[in-house]
């Protein structure tokens, strides 16, 4: 546990050394504070309809937003030549996985929570338990480390990085179409391919009171992810440790 | 035009397919047209519209120029054109024109599919072209003063936050009040320069956005230009 805790500690100093993450903290904090804001003036209009969309774009945004500022460190750690050091020391290969998925995934399941919960005090416009809502919650915190490995794994340097963050970040935000597509259209479920569409299809049913609905479409978003949290850490691995 | 201009162009568009920067913009741009396209609308409204032209295509060259110039800086590409006839401002120019050259290209497709042929396709490439250049030159500014893609990316935070922030006075979300503080964010005169491509409504005040538009682009890329031939080009 020792080596997991000095690596948590390098992760740390890491995105702390240039404020990444307090920026990247405040800039989700200014999102939210926006949306709260315009609530106290459009909550009584039919903007509010359109409430639900908003947090379900700050569920699905955050983990990619997050998991990506670990992706630069480890990118960053690839130039330096870190990685192969890390590659032949004695801590054990899936604790850096561990550490860093853990950090990321931790922040997701309580930041959005919190955002939520400012947001809708001023538009009092989502009556869904906390249960519920961590239930949707927890269905796409593990995007963060997906995407954190996915990246770290594909890009060979930092503009590669930065092109594979934003496809990635772009094929998530495409599940916010649910929204707009007709709800008896034929292609419809074409988008359960994207993993965050789970997490709105049960944040949709939640809202709307089916809540054996809104377990069950966050059971399989959890499923989802945890079956593409295998694959991106096979991946990964191949790619860096040639196992 | 400048035979070295031409060369730098012309790697510049290798290096943006090399590492995948023209591949992700399709991505985004073809992923935002299907968007606009499922919309329950006939034709999206002018606002509408605007933001989804202003959303990605009209920043794109702001993250992608940092990362790419931070790069160049790791292979030491800097060190090397210093040695080379090549001025500073060729290396500056061609990632401007390129970039800008390539959002202006996703803009006109978004706005085709938001608008079809209800726009003034000479207005908006010249408002894309002009909105472009500013991204690329605030980019410049970001990366000159970055020390690491760390440290890039906490400005590129910053500075995009900031540039969103109009976008709540656009859609008429906050009180008026809100709406002066934010004028001066370059984002509210793209998004009004935006709004009148599409429709075209000739008032004293366009003229105003639109000059201080092209007032803030040329600080930007004069800017840009000083600061990354002090921070990175000089090895004096």
């Amino acid at each position: 546990m020792s080596a997991a805790r000095a690596l948590l500690a390098l992760d740390l100093k890491g995105i702390t050394r240039d404020a990444v993450l307090i920026t990247n903290i405040g800039a989700s904090i200014v999102g939210t504070l926006i949306i709260t804001i315009i609530g106290i003036y459009k909550a009584d209009t039919n903007w509010a309809d359109w409430f639900p969309a908003m947090v379900a774009m700050s569920l699905i945004t955050n983990p990619p937003a997050y998991g990506v500022l670990f992706a630069f460190l480890m990118v960053d750690e690839k130039d330096t030549g870190v990685r192969s050091a890390l590659a032949v020391t004695p801590i054990a290969k899936h604790t850096t996985i561990l550490t860093r998925s853990t950090l990321s995934v931790g922040i997701m399941l309580v930041w959005p929570m919190i955002s939520v919960a400012i947001m809708n005090s001023s538009w009092q416009a989502l009556h869904i338990p906390p249960l519920h809502l961590f239930m949707v919650v927890a269905s796409v915190a593990l995007f963060a480390p997906i995407v954190t490995l996915s990246v770290a794994a594909l890009a060979s340097n930092k503009v590669e990085a930065l092109s594979i963050f934003k496809g990635i970040s772009f094929v998530s935000l495409a599940a916010l179409a649910l929204y707009f597509v007709d709800p008896n259209a034929a292609y419809r479920p074409a988008f359960l391919l994207i993993p965050a569409s789970w997490a709105i299809h049960a944040f949709d049913a939640f809202r709307q009171g089916d809540i054996t609905s809104g377990y069950w479409w966050s059971a399989g978003g959890i499923l989802i992810h945890v079956t593409l949290l295998a694959i991106t850490i096979k991946f990964y691995f191949k790619q860096l440790y040639k196992d | 035009m400048n035979n070295r201009l031409t060369t730098m162009l012309a790697w510049d568009v290798k290096l943006q397919i090399r590492h995948h920067i023209i591949t992700a913009n399709i991505v985004s741009t073809a992923l935002l047209c299907a968007f606009i396209t499922i919309l329950p609308f006939d034709s999206l409204s002018v606002d509408l519209a605007s933001f989804f032209i202003y959303a990605d295509p009209a920043l794109i060259g702001l993250s992608f120029v940092g990362a790419m110039v931070l790069m160049e800086k790791s292979y030491r590409v800097h060190m090397a054109l210093d040695a080379t006839p090549s001025p500073p401002w060729i290396y500056v120019g061609s990632k401007i024109i390129t970039f800008s050259f390539f959002g202006t290209l996703s803009g006109l497709a978004v706005a085709w599919v938001a608008r079809g042929t209800d726009l003034n396709y000479f207005y908006m490439t010249l408002s894309l072209f002009l909105a472009n250049t500013f991204a690329v030159a605030i980019g410049f500014i970001l990366v000159a003063k970055s020390l690491s893609m760390n440290d890039l990316i906490v400005k590129l935070l910053i500075a995009s936050t900031v540039l969103y922030i109009p976008v709540v006075g656009h859609f008429d979300l906050a009180p008026a009040v809100f709406n002066m503080a934010t004028w001066l964010i370059p984002s509210t005169q793209i998004l009004e320069l935006f709004n009148a491509s599409i429709d075209p409504v000739w008032t004293p005040m366009l003229f105003v956005h639109a000059a201080y538009l092209t007032v803030m682009t040329a600080i930007a890329i004069t800017y840009g230009y000083f600061a990354y031939q002090t921070t990175m080009a000089n090895y004096e």
